[in-house]
């Protein structure tokens, strides 16, 4: 009977339930933490946690998991046509037809799955980290998480967009709050950045409502924001449909963000509270990914068939700048916040090359440096709480006085650098089988990218890891609380997995990756 | 005789309590009671408003012989009476009574220790009555009386702390500015009554018989420019719309902050619905015309009061500012209503691109009105605890006043329009009205400037969470040390401005039902 409430066909939905949970939580998170300081953290990590429960339940829903109650079973019918399924649609303000329309298909369910699971890891990398205004802070965290979640889930352009802004606030203070020495003004210049860029992309929407109203075959006339109706719109390309794909694009690509629009990233993280960083690195740009993949494959896909040289020259730019400038950092999440600049340069080149292997290859990238990046800001969080420095010149064999680090450390290293066996592997393959068979001077220049990324990751390591007693460092100690070993834990493993078992994330999308290359 | 008193309810409601504040000042009894009973009458009147909401359209004192007899209908075949009891004249009385019970919740702490209370709560509740008279009215001669009902009792408001010097000075400026634009409004109007009484209308001076006369665009004469052209501009120094906002700024600094938030949530209402009433709905015909002034308008309006804002020191002046930038967003909608309003909306039942328009437009005067008031009512317990209007003096609030902070701050990302607060849904609607009005460029204008006011609002947001506070200003004594330990916040401001941080929130995540009783009100309009 409850499961059919929550879960049924004409039930709240399992979608619903995900998205609202954690801003449900906020408020009593922060009350609990008035009341007994230290509740809070507990309680923050118990709601994220289920909302990842949710999170797993909606992607065995999703499978058609043979656990579940055939009532469950999601209809995937929709798919192969690029629509959603789990579908909550919810009238919000009726009398101009805006709905709370949340969906999820091959393309948003990795990414849901892979917000509730680093929301976890993120409030468990917080225990040790945060100290300062306990209760405000989780209540942050599980705002932010809802913001992250509906960008993802949204299946109206309303809601994307305000979930899409919902997500700056939370993030604007906890860089200002909790950051480093320099946190005002790196909290000012996120802020500004993005919401300027919002309101470009919030252009962009309102474009494209405008030029729905052109198809009222579809829409019923009028525009829509609808994601279902207007996936079924067969835009073109003429000059207003690319404006308004250049206007998205710009919205995307600020959060990605990629060269010459990355400015904000490297301060943002530097200064960012680790957790911060790692909630940025792991799920903030990829929002950015995820609208560009999103509006590329799903509505405008002619628009990128004319702009793929833009989108590829953004990316190999990126690709290759950041692994160039990586290399000359001197902090160490200022490299990691560089390396990501390159990684996520590679999501827009795959997405360029308008192919099953590239989508594919782009999506991958996106979680597995999802998974990566947050590990190597912990990694280099801790390193810097214990050492006293992230500076990479002074930290001379860490191994000796922080072993397990160091080793994390290595393992993350290689797997960020695309070592076989490992997350990153597998979406740099995809994505330059899909290069070749596009323009293969692009793969031979995106190589480039690759040595430079495994050359300054080496290269650190060389300086940090290995190298004799440093004394210095005499009072660097090593994790040793249960949470930091979970989390050093828990996302290498993911890492192992999804580099031992890629076809665990490309079964997921398997119809999105088609429909993808279908629209071109 | 019973139908009438029932329907002008909340005005008879308001005058008693009126009537109830004045004769305990006069007798020098139980004067303390006097601002609850100002808010129990506020509330009492705001909720035969509510309870009287259903879509009649009464028409009143329309028959010299049966004076007291109402007239109700639906379909308005009685296009005669002085006032007119409809929808739109609901909404703006909800306003204007929000509003009343706001200013008299948050004044009860700022004019306790001033000897005269019931004659500051009279003028206010007699300044309400006549914003609501005004939105009644249906004779432009009425017009201009509630005009200056609505406008008088806020100059004495102004200067009621004539001690402060100030305050004298912005008080005499606002009068000032407020006689002459109350000049151009009679100019206006008289030069209206020669156009229609030398066609021989009985009542030369009804709303039916100038829009019937402006209609006929044959007959068109320098005249009707030039009447128009008057009341354009009176009405425009009440929304302080660019180029007649110079007045607003140094006058909302200048007056207790109390009255400011009467002035920015109130009075600015009172000029938009003047204008609504007569120029939007009345003249449809010459849309083309007024709509384009109205655009104009709106680009210099947000502009400018957007980029001045941003070099703002003084907290008021950059809220001021940040008013007459609202005003200009509202004037979008405006502009858009004039752009052939009878246009169906594909898609949507019963909705007109004019009366979408104009929904947008109340909505936003609505939003707009609570988000200032929670701002300035913030504004009052700063300048109490801190002892400064300075933003600079705003740093490290936070550590003093966690609550107020949180306050301060959903008002200002709601006036910046962050998703999902109330700011950002009636921007949003605003930005629709234009894209249905064909008017794209004005929105995009409109999220440009959007785009501007993130810088100074974020400015403020960052002084009061972000930074410490500033030693200097303590050791300088422009804060005052003892009042900032000491300093509780009242009750009666923490209720204010906590139900307009409950509205805010609200309104934001369901707008649903208010907008669809603003797109009622205008649907009940446009057609009368």
């Amino acid at each position: 009977m409850i499961t059919q409430i929550l879960f049924g066909e004409n039930g709240i939905g399992v979608l619903t339930l995900i998205f609202l949970l954690p801003i449900l939580a906020a408020l009593p998170t922060w009350f609990i933490g008035r009341v007994r300081e230290g509740f809070a953290r507990y309680f923050a990590l118990l709601m994220s946690v289920i909302t990842f429960g949710l999170a797993i339940l909606a992607w065995m829903m999703y499978e058609n998991h043979s656990l579940l109650d055939s009532s469950m079973h999601a209809n995937r019918d929709a798919l192969a046509s690029g629509g959603w399924t789990l579908v909550v649609n919810i009238p919000w303000i009726e009398s101009i037809g805006m709905n709370f329309s949340l969906g999820v298909d091959g393309l948003s369910m990795p990414l849901v799955l892979l917000s509730g699971f680093i929301f976890c890891i993120a409030i468990l990398a917080s225990f040790k980290d945060i100290h300062e205004r306990e209760p405000a802070y989780y209540a942050m965290i599980l705002l932010l998480e809802t913001g992250v979640l509906g960008t993802f889930l949204a299946t109206d352009f309303v809601i994307f967009y305000v979930a899409w802004e919902l997500v700056l606030v939370p993030m604007f203070f906890l860089i200002g709050i909790w950051g480093g020495p320099r946190r005002e003004y790196a909290a000012i210049y996120f802020f500004i950045y993005t919401h300027v860029a919002s309101m470009v992309m919030l252009l962009g929407i309102i474009g494209i409502w405008l030029k729905s109203a052109d198809y009222p075959e579809v829409t019923g006339g009028g525009g829509t924001f609808s994601f279902d109706l207007l996936r079924q719109i067969d835009f073109g390309a003429e000059t207003f449909v690319l404006l308004i794909f250049l206007a998205l694009l710009f919205g995307f690509i600020v959060k990605v963000p990629s060269v010459p629009f990355h400015t904000w990233l490297p301060l943002a993280h530097v200064e960012a509270p680790t957790p911060g960083s790692m909630i940025l690195a792991g799920l903030l740009l990829k929002m950015g990914g995820y609208g560009l993949m999103r509006m590329s494959g799903w509505f405008l896909p002619h628009a990128l068939t004319e702009f793929a040289w833009l989108v590829a020259v953004i990316g190999i730019v990126s690709l290759l700048y950041g692994a160039w400038v990586a290399l000359r950092q001197v902090d160490m999440k200022s490299l990691v916040a560089y390396s990501s600049v390159g990684h996520m340069g590679i999501v827009l080149l795959g997405v360029a090359a308008q192919t099953e292997e590239g989508f594919a290859g782009a999506q991958f990238m996106q979680i597995a440096h999802g998974i990566i990046s947050p590990l190597l800001f912990f990694i280099a969080g801790t390193i810097g709480h214990s050492a006293h420095t992230r500076d990479i010149p002074k930290l001379r064999g860490i191994a000796k006085h922080m072993p397990i680090t160091a080793a994390v450390l290595v393992f993350a290293s290689f797997a960020s650098a695309g070592l076989p066996g490992l997350a990153g592997f597998w979406s740099e393959l995809l994505v330059f089988i899909a290069l070749f068979e596009w323009v293969p001077v692009l793969a031979f220049i995106a190589i480039f990218g690759i040595i430079f990324t495994a050359a300054y990751y080496l290269w650190m390591l060389q300086r940090t890891v290995f190298g004799d007693k440093n004394p210095e460092l005499s009072h660097a100690h090593d994790v040793s609380h249960w949470s930091q070993y979970s989390v050093l834990g828990l996302l290498s493993l993911f890492t192992l997995i999804l580099g031992l078992f890629p076809a665990l994330l490309l079964d997921m999308m398997t119809e999105a990756t088609a429909f993808f290359e279908s629209q071109f | 005789m019973s139908n009438i008193a029932i329907i002008l309810l909340p005005f008879l409601i308001l005058i008693g309590t009126m009537i109830i504040c004045l004769l305990l000042e006069a007798f020098n009894i139980a004067r303390r009671f006097t601002p609850p009973i100002t808010i129990i009458g506020g509330f009492l009147s705001l909720y035969s408003v509510i309870l009287s909401v259903n879509g009649d359209i009464s028409y009143l004192f329309g028959n010299p012989v049966d004076f007291l007899d109402v007239q109700t209908t639906h379909t308005h075949t009685h296009p005669s009476g002085l006032f007119i009891i409809d929808d739109f004249f609901r909404f703006f009385a909800i306003i204007f009574l929000i509003v009343l019970v706001f200013v008299a919740i948050s004044s009860s702490d700022y004019m306790k220790t001033d000897y005269n209370l019931g004659v500051y709560y009279s003028l206010l509740i007699l300044a309400t009555i006549g914003m609501m008279v005004l939105v009644a009215a249906n004779d432009l001669l009425l017009i201009f009386v509630a005009w200056e009902l609505g406008s008088l009792p806020v100059y004495s408001l102004a200067a009621y702390q004539k001690s402060r010097a100030e305050t004298s000075e912005s008080a005499l400026k606002f009068f000032l500015i407020g006689a002459m634009s109350s000049a151009f409004i009679l100019f206006g109007i008289s030069l209206i009554y020669g156009i229609t009484s030398s066609t021989g209308s009985l009542t030369p001076t009804s709303l039916e018989t100038v829009i019937a006369s402006f209609a006929d665009l044959s007959s068109y004469s320098p005249l009707h420019v030039l009447a128009l052209m008057f009341l354009f501009v009176g009405f425009g120094y009440k929304m302080a719309a660019v180029p007649f906002h110079a007045w607003a700024v140094d006058v909302y600094q200048g007056t207790p902050t109390a009255i400011t938030t009467f002035l920015a949530a109130g009075s600015k209402a009172m000029g938009f619905a003047a204008i609504m009433r007569i120029v939007v709905v009345g003249l449809t015909d010459l849309g083309e015309i007024w709509g384009m002034i109205f655009a104009i308008l709106a680009v210099l309006t947000m502009t400018l009061g957007n980029l001045v804002a941003l070099v703002q020191t003084n907290i008021k002046r950059m809220l001021a500012y940040s008013s007459i930038a609202h005003a200009g967003y509202i004037l979008i909608a405006l502009a858009a209503a004039a752009n052939e309003p009878a246009a169906a909306i594909t898609g949507l039942i019963d909705i007109t691109v004019g009366s979408f328009s104009i929904a947008a437009a109340e909505f936003h005067i609505l939003t707009h009105a609570v988000m200032k008031i929670v701002a300035f009512t913030v504004v009052i317990v700063v300048s109490f605890s801190v002892g400064s209007e300075e933003i600079n003096d705003y740093a490290g609030l936070r550590k003093r006043h966690p609550w107020i902070v949180f306050a301060m701050t959903i008002a200002l990302l709601s006036l910046m329009g962050v998703p999902p607060l109330a700011g950002f849904i009636s921007k949003l609607f605003i930005f629709f009205s234009a894209l249905y009005a064909d008017l794209i460029w004005l929105a995009i204008i409109g999220v440009i400037n959007s785009a501007i006011s993130v810088f100074y609002y974020i400015r403020v947001i960052k002084l009061m969470i972000l930074d410490p506070p500033a030693e200097e200003l303590i050791e300088s004594h422009t804060v005052n040390v003892e009042s900032m330990k000491t300093y509780r916040i009242p009750m009666s401001y923490a209720m204010a401005i906590g139900i307009g941080v409950i509205l805010i929130i609200l309104i934001g995540v369901i707008p649903g039902a208010i907008f669809d009783f603003a797109v009622d009100a205008a649907n009940n309009f446009i057609q009368s």
